[in-house]
């Protein structure tokens, strides 16, 4: 009797399991998921980038972007305070010293340099420079087809609008 | 005895997470590139037109009969300098392996800029015929001005393929790009790893 109730709940157990796929890497396969757990977060980051963009392209009275970093501040304590991630496209749109938004012909110019000796073009880097001196670099020449992690497409699935 | 898949779930280490991500909401294909109907018809109006006359001045070393500007310094530079009565044509070799992040500087550029810019995407390969026009980096990035010595008509027929973007998509809100980022993580706690 014991040995029909073992088997049975092995029948029962197989039946409403699924087989869980495993790729080539010995990496278990899971759905992604319908929702965002914190979807009010990023809706709200979301907003603040979408005003600081505004008020730095469309505000030019303000000279110091006062009201654009302040937003752009908020993002940013926000994002740490809540644990939410940025992918790297949103990031290189921000400026980590002044919290400025990086518009070219703006407030920020960018640029390709080259400071190797003999000019060979894996030197060659992309130089965003912020109108409050800080730069960011990226090295371009080595590998042009580089993404980041983020940046790939089949990595990112888009939630239904 | 041990059916394959039942070795295969053994050996499971790791498995796939996904975290939420927000994305850049003026990265949008749509918000940014232009789309461009018929581009066959493009790409050889651009070849024939603007690549090939380049090209021939550059292998005979005569002095270019069109004002073009190669390259990314030279694009930004005259984006950035002040408005110019002519319009500009900007061909832009997206689908070639041309770096993304300098690629994404390049929509907003025309966005902002005071010049009249007509932003073209072109097809894939036309890198390659780009290296014969000039010995420089040019970054897939063409430049070419609509002064007297530009045709036109061709001008017109590109400007009539190219369906213009959203303009200044910063003036409109946008839903939020949240996306799921899927990585992996270790699988600590696994008893079938365990009963070994």
């Amino acid at each position: 009797m014991a040995d029909f109730n073992k088997f049975g709940r092995h029948l029962m157990a197989g039946k409403s399991k699924k087989a869980a796929k495993v790729d080539e890497h010995g990496t278990l396969i899971v759905a992604p998921p319908k929702t965002a757990s914190n979807k009010e977060h990023l809706q709200r980051l979301n907003y603040l980038f979408h005003l600081s963009t505004f008020h730095t392209i469309a505000n030019d009275q303000d000279e110091n972007n006062a009201l654009a970093r302040m937003y752009a501040k908020n993002l940013d304590l926000i994002q740490k305070k809540t644990k939410s991630s940025l992918t790297p496209g949103l990031k290189r749109r921000l400026c980590k010293t002044c919290q400025r938004t990086l518009i070219p012909n703006k407030t920020m110019s960018p640029r390709v340099i080259n400071e190797s000796k003999r000019k060979k073009p894996v030197n060659r880097v992309l130089v965003l420079d912020c109108v409050c001196g800080r730069s960011k670099r990226f090295p371009i020449g080595k590998n042009p087809s580089y993404k980041a992690h983020a940046e790939k497409g089949s990595n990112l699935t888009f939630f239904q609008k | 005895m041990s059916s394959l898949k039942e070795i295969q779930q053994n050996t499971v280490r790791r498995k796939q997470v996904y975290k939420p991500i927000l994305d850049n909401p003026f990265t949008d294909e749509a918000h940014m590139w232009p789309y461009v109907r018929d581009q066959p018809l493009v790409a050889e109006l651009v070849r024939s037109h603007v690549i090939e006359p380049l090209a021939h001045a550059h292998s005979m070393k005569l002095q270019s009969t069109l004002n073009a500007h190669y390259g990314f310094n030279s694009v930004v530079q005259y984006l950035e300098s002040p408005p110019t009565p002519e319009p500009v044509f900007l061909f832009v070799c997206n689908r070639d392996s041309v770096p993304g992040v300098l690629l994404s500087q390049i929509p907003i550029l025309v966005q902002v800029s005071s010049c009249d810019v007509t932003l073209i995407p072109m097809p894939r390969g036309t890198c390659a015929s780009l290296d014969t026009c000039t010995s420089t980096d040019h970054d897939g990035l063409l430049l070419v001005v609509q002064d007297g010595q530009f045709d036109p008509q061709i001008a017109v027929q590109l400007s009539a393929h190219v369906d213009h973007v959203t303009t200044k998509p910063w003036l409109q809100f946008s839903k939020s790009r949240i996306a799921a980022l899927s990585s992996t993580a270790a699988i600590s706690s696994n008893p079938k790893l365990k009963s070994k």
